[in-house]
């Protein structure tokens, strides 16, 4: 039967046309996110960012080919600032960077430069990458305060993502895990000291099962033992928060 | 396609020892609150995305809550989890309010006017599932960075696009809470 023979085809074909659909730049998007890339620091408001990098550090997007740590977005143009105090992170000659990808695009390759030099390609072989992406890149010939930039070229566009990240090679001689040279971010809170009862809910708190605190003139009971964030606060997390 | 995404799914997180579809002992009463009629193509959109996209999310907590050596770890895929069936909870019934279904195509390429719909592969899911130890710390850290991203751009696309002012006001905490997640993971995937 022909006709079946036809539908067997395009039954064949379906899944092919899905993967072959013109790609959407919305949905393809990618940063190094260790060691905190300068987008990634924006993102964690390490470093007090303005323009898109804050919101979407997923999105520093722009034709290949370019040493623009913004991909050459107008809006993510601080990403280009050398002196706007990013973290830099000591690091030996050996250094892992990783990759955060927000949709999996059809990966032509990556590839890492200081200066016009390029220290390092990984083939992507056009296929979607699969977390986790870990790239060990040497560094050898290299030392000092230096700005590595990270392209992930996509396959099937003209674009690629871009990351830049600041190091100082040979400043620590641990190559991994990164170390940093400055103190801990206030996002990441230690975790082992409870606030006393009763106090004002805050972010980036620890606070353990049974824990009280009081917002916008209520009282609260923690229902299980979490960091808090902005955006969770007691009202607006009723899993996370029984009002007393 | 979405049959096998789901199987794989399913097999995933069997071999966790566990279920997403579980309804935790303790669930907490959904926040109750009531939607006003008014909606438009985006405001459906958003809330049927959202609800893939967090029913995956709360399919990784899963995973994470067993697997994961970091108490750290534990306490944010716990907390996830709790937050999203409660929003979950709420979207549906919001949904139903309107009169609309509650699931939505899973092709990304279906939403590619809304900026797709980002959801994590099956390769990647299965990959997770096989990693143990610190690698699968950092690489479900990093899969959750990248997962909250997306909702991130989700929400920010609800805030110019959409009209019912119930679900732009859910949209706006999204955004915040994702955006916090997003940091906090960083911070977290870089030892600290």
């Amino acid at each position: 039967m022909p006709w079946k023979r036809k539908l067997a085809v395009i039954a064949g074909l379906a899944p092919l046309l899905v993967f072959t659909l013109p790609a959407v730049t919305a949905s393809a998007h990618g940063y190094v996110s260790s060691p905190a890339s300068r987008q990634a620091q924006c993102a964690q408001k390490t470093v007090s960012c303005t323009g898109g990098a804050q919101w979407e550090p997923q999105s520093a997007e722009g034709p290949k080919g370019q040493f623009y740590c913004s991909g050459g977005r107008d809006d993510f143009k601080e990403l280009n600032d050398d002196n706007k105090g990013w973290k830099v992170y000591d690091v030996g000659t050996s250094v892992q960077f990783r990759w955060t990808f927000t949709a999996y695009h059809r990966t032509r390759d990556y590839e890492y430069y200081i200066g016009g030099t390029r220290v390092a390609f990984v083939d992507g072989g056009n296929a979607a990458p699969v977390d986790p992406v870990v790239h060990t890149v040497n560094l050898s010939g290299f030392s000092g305060r230096q700005k590595i930039m990270a392209r992930w070229n996509i396959g099937d566009t003209v674009n690629a993502f871009y990351s830049c990240i600041d190091v100082n090679i040979g400043g620590g001689g641990n190559p991994t895990p990164p170390t940093t040279t400055t103190t801990k971010p206030p996002t990441t809170t230690t975790t082992t000291t409870p606030p006393p009862a009763g106090g004002t809910w805050a972010p980036n708190t620890y606070y353990a099962t049974g824990a009280t605190v009081t917002y916008n003139g209520s009282t609260y009971r923690c229902r299980q033992a979490h960091t808090s964030l902005t955006g969770w606060e007691p009202p607006n997390a009723p899993a996370l928060w029984e009002k007393i | 396609m979405r049959h096998n995404l789901i199987a794989t799914f399913a097999a995933v997180l069997v071999l966790a020892g566990c279920g997403g579809g579980q309804t935790p002992a303790a669930a907490p009463p959904a926040t109750g609150a009531k939607v006003s009629s008014t909606h438009n193509d985006a405001d459906v959109m958003f809330a049927q995305m959202m609800i893939a996209h967090m029913e995956q999310g709360v399919d990784m907590a899963q995973v994470a809550k067993a697997k994961s050596t970091r108490q750290d770890v534990k306490d944010f895929a716990g907390a996830v989890d709790a937050t999203q069936r409660d929003e979950l909870t709420t979207l549906k019934s919001w949904l139903q309010t309107w009169g609309v279904p509650t699931t939505t195509d899973h092709n990304p390429n279906a939403h590619a006017h809304h900026g797709g719909l980002p959801l994590i592969d099956e390769n990647t899911i299965r990959n997770l599932g096989n990693l143990s130890g610190t690698e699968f710390d950092a690489t479900y850290i990093n899969l959750m960075n990248g997962h909250q991203g997306g909702a991130v751009e989700m929400a920010r696309t609800e805030l110019k696009d959409g009209s019912n002012p119930e679900l732009k006001a859910y949209a706006d905490r999204v955004a915040q809470s994702r955006q916090a997640q997003v940091g906090r993971l960083i911070g977290m995937v870089n030892g600290s």
